[in-house]
């Protein structure tokens, strides 16, 4: 049970910085996930929170003790690492109580905490195996295992499932989230996967360019995203983005108006909003509605889109639509067939709309603002 | 719906694949030859070992032998000329102490080469590297000399010293390599488990490179086994000297040992590496495959 506190942290590999300067306080008990584009800094800053690179600059404290110049072992961290990283000469047995034999613990107390893990784990089968004789997902577990058996204050999980299959995957994620709740200890997950970030996370820590762009629980990610870098992150298909600027409209009203379609703007979702002013518009591809499928929103505008081609899920469709001179990405529920070049007409839920500084990126969002 | 598995004959369709593929007479032919010839010296040595010196003399030296028996007395012949008991003990003693203390030193080495971050760390391993890149023989005059001067000349210690550094290049090359190929998760995890460098090593690294480590050992053990030169001019007293080097009283002039005698002793001294091969042999064939 830790609180992990990070006061400015920094790392620099010879004169590049990799992590730029991080301020984040991690709750006990909280399963926070870090998530952003390869080369975000985002395993580096697990790395010196595991005590497996050092701190350049700034604090680490784990329950109010600052940890920085502590080795791992005593940080009370364990780590399941993306490749689990076991030992190949032992069993999985031995590789679980590995940790404990070097800490000198008694027999029986290694004896009773494997045993508890692998009941958890149901590896019980699997004791006397090598790794080499184990498939994936119980390579997964027996690396799980080596980390709880470690009771640990703070769990690290460094991209633990980009090597499996995508159903296992999905399997495993489940698996993680109830081992989570059923141990509950924090959890500092990393992964480049927006779908694990959002299913897995109390709160996600959205990294970019050794920087946190925004951190906030996985609906406000999707609802408010900060920047136009979040917006696009989170959230597959992607956001659709349009470039246009803000326009006087009727009775004192203002207009989104972009070579794709022209939005009157709802009062009080936006701030800072000045006649003239270059924006970036986005809206998700569930807010492009095929008239006759999904929900038809209640307000909005209505528009035609030309096909270009469709993506055919099963119970969806994602249609790329020319719509005006921009290319958007539109979810179509309950799919019917679609021909390239066909007229599709659609519902535009511009309520739902969001908008950027065309320059900075920043969300113009009223609520926005307040964070 | 049950899915039919049988659709065809498969295992007939294996044969044919397999006649497609199988190389000509012509091929098997060469190889044949190839064979031979290299088997010959070998034929040689053994029709050799079981004739008497008035035999070898009377028949072609690739003749038949009429019997078994003249082997004992040959090898007896051997034993005692060449005090061959010492220049075993003495071989097994440099091979085993400077094949094992070379590949594990060179373990260590590699380790540090890419586990550890110190600086420098290219030129160290340049510098251990140059020692694979001279020919041997050119130590061999500086080396004379010095052990002369400290009164390292025919000593075990000398010969076992000389050994151990002669053989730690080769094997830091292949277990640089191999190490570089290791998981580096797989020390960073046990690091967080409580591992020390020392424990790294020992406990992860080393059970995980115990293959071709042991191909090292049996490559520089033969080396060492087989080294001439270097026996003959740093030990050269009949209790110091290898078993290569006592086989040398049944060449020259002024020996009275026929070359069945000299097979024979050839034969013996050539078994000790044989044996150790074929115990090993399953190690050796798994750490050829890595370090290739």
């Amino acid at each position: 049970m830790a609180q992990v506190s990070l006061r400015d942290l920094v790392k620099v590999y010879g004169r590049q910085p990799a992590v730029r300067g991080i301020d984040l306080d991690i709750q006990d008990r909280e399963f926070v996930v870090f998530v952003g584009p390869s080369g975000c800094g985002k395993s580096t800053t697990l790395r010196m929170i595991a005590g497996l690179e050092n701190i350049s600059h700034g604090e680490l404290l784990i329950d109010g003790q600052m940890v920085n110049d502590l080795p791992s072992r005593q940080r009370g961290v364990a780590m399941v690492f993306q490749t689990y990283a076991l030992y190949p000469h032992m069993t999985v047995r031995q590789n679980m109580s590995f940790g404990l034999r070097l800490a000198g613990l008694p027999k029986a107390e290694i004896e009773e905490r494997v045993a508890r893990a692998v009941s958890v784990l149901e590896l019980g089968p699997y004791l006397d195996r090598r790794p080499s004789q184990l498939s994936g997902g119980q390579r997964q577990r027996v690396a799980m295992g080596r980390a709880i058996v470690r009771e640990p204050k703070v769990f690290l999980f460094d991209e633990p499932l980009s090597n499996l299959d995508a159903k296992l995957r999905n399997q495993m994620r489940i698996e993680i989230k109830r081992l989570q709740k059923a141990l509950n200890v924090t959890t500092i997950y990393v992964t480049h996967d927006q779908v694990e970030a959002m299913t897995l996370a109390d709160r996600i820590v959205v990294m970019k360019d050794g920087l946190i762009a925004q951190v906030g629980t996985p609906i406000e990610l999707y609802e408010a995203p900060a920047n136009q870098f979040v917006a696009g992150f989170i959230g597959a298909p992607a956001m659709n983005f349009f470039a246009g600027r803000v326009e006087a409209g009727e009775h004192d009203g203002l207009v989104f108006r972009s070579n794709a379609f022209d939005a009157v703007l709802p009062t009080g979702r936006f701030a800072r909003l000045e006649i003239g002013r270059p924006v970036v518009a986005g809206l998700r591809p569930d807010d492009v509605v095929p008239v006759g499928h999904g929900v038809p929103p209640t307000g909005g505008i209505a528009a035609t889109g030309i096909v270009i081609l469709s993506e055919v899920l099963g119970g969806e469709s994602q249609i790329l639509l020319r719509l005006g001179e921009a290319e958007v990405m539109a979810k179509m529920s309950q799919p019917r067939p679609v021909e390239s070049d066909e007229r599709l007409p659609l519902q535009l839920n511009t309520d739902r709309l969001h908008l950027f500084d065309a320059e900075t990126g920043a969300s113009l969002r009223a609520s926005a603002d307040a964070r | 719906m049950a899915i039919a598995l049988d659709r065809h004959n498969y295992d007939a369709i294996a044969r044919a694949e397999a006649t497609r593929r199988k190389g000509g007479w012509i091929v098997l032919g060469v190889a044949l030859l190839v064979s031979l010839v290299w088997l010959a010296p070998f034929y040689y040595l053994i029709v050799s070992a079981f004739k008497s010196s008035t035999e070898y003399a009377a028949g072609h030296p690739l003749a038949l032998p009429q019997g078994l028996s003249p082997i004992v007395d040959n090898a007896i012949r051997v034993w005692t000329d060449a005090k061959l008991g010492w220049g075993l003990v003495n071989s097994a003693l440099y091979g085993l102490v400077g094949a094992s203390v070379a590949v594990f030193v060179a373990a260590m080495a590699a380790f540090g080469l890419t586990r550890l971050d110190f600086s420098g760390r290219t030129f160290w391993f340049m510098l251990i590297f140059s020692g694979t890149v001279f020919p041997f023989q050119m130590y061999l005059i500086p080396l004379f000399f010095t052990y002369q001067q400290i009164g390292l000349l025919n000593t075990r210690a000398g010969m076992i010293l000389f050994y151990c550094a002669i053989c730690v290049p080769f094997p830091v090359l292949v277990l640089r390599n191999f190490m570089a190929g290791l998981n580096r998760e797989m020390d960073e995890a046990a690091r967080m488990d409580g591992a020390n460098d020392w424990r790294v090593f020992f406990s992860i690294v080393l059970p995980n490179a115990k293959g071709p480590m042991l191909a090292l050992f049996l490559l520089q053990f033969t080396w060492i086994w087989n080294d001439l030169l270097f026996s003959t001019v740093l030990g050269n007293t009949p209790e110091i000297r290898s078993v290569m080097n006592a086989l040398q009283v049944f060449q020259g002039a002024y020996t009275s040992a026929g070359p069945n005698i000299a097979m024979t002793g050839a034969l013996m001294a050539s078994i000790p590496t044989v044996l150790l091969f074929f115990i090993l042999r399953r190690h050796f064939m798994a750490g050829l495959s890595v370090s290739a």
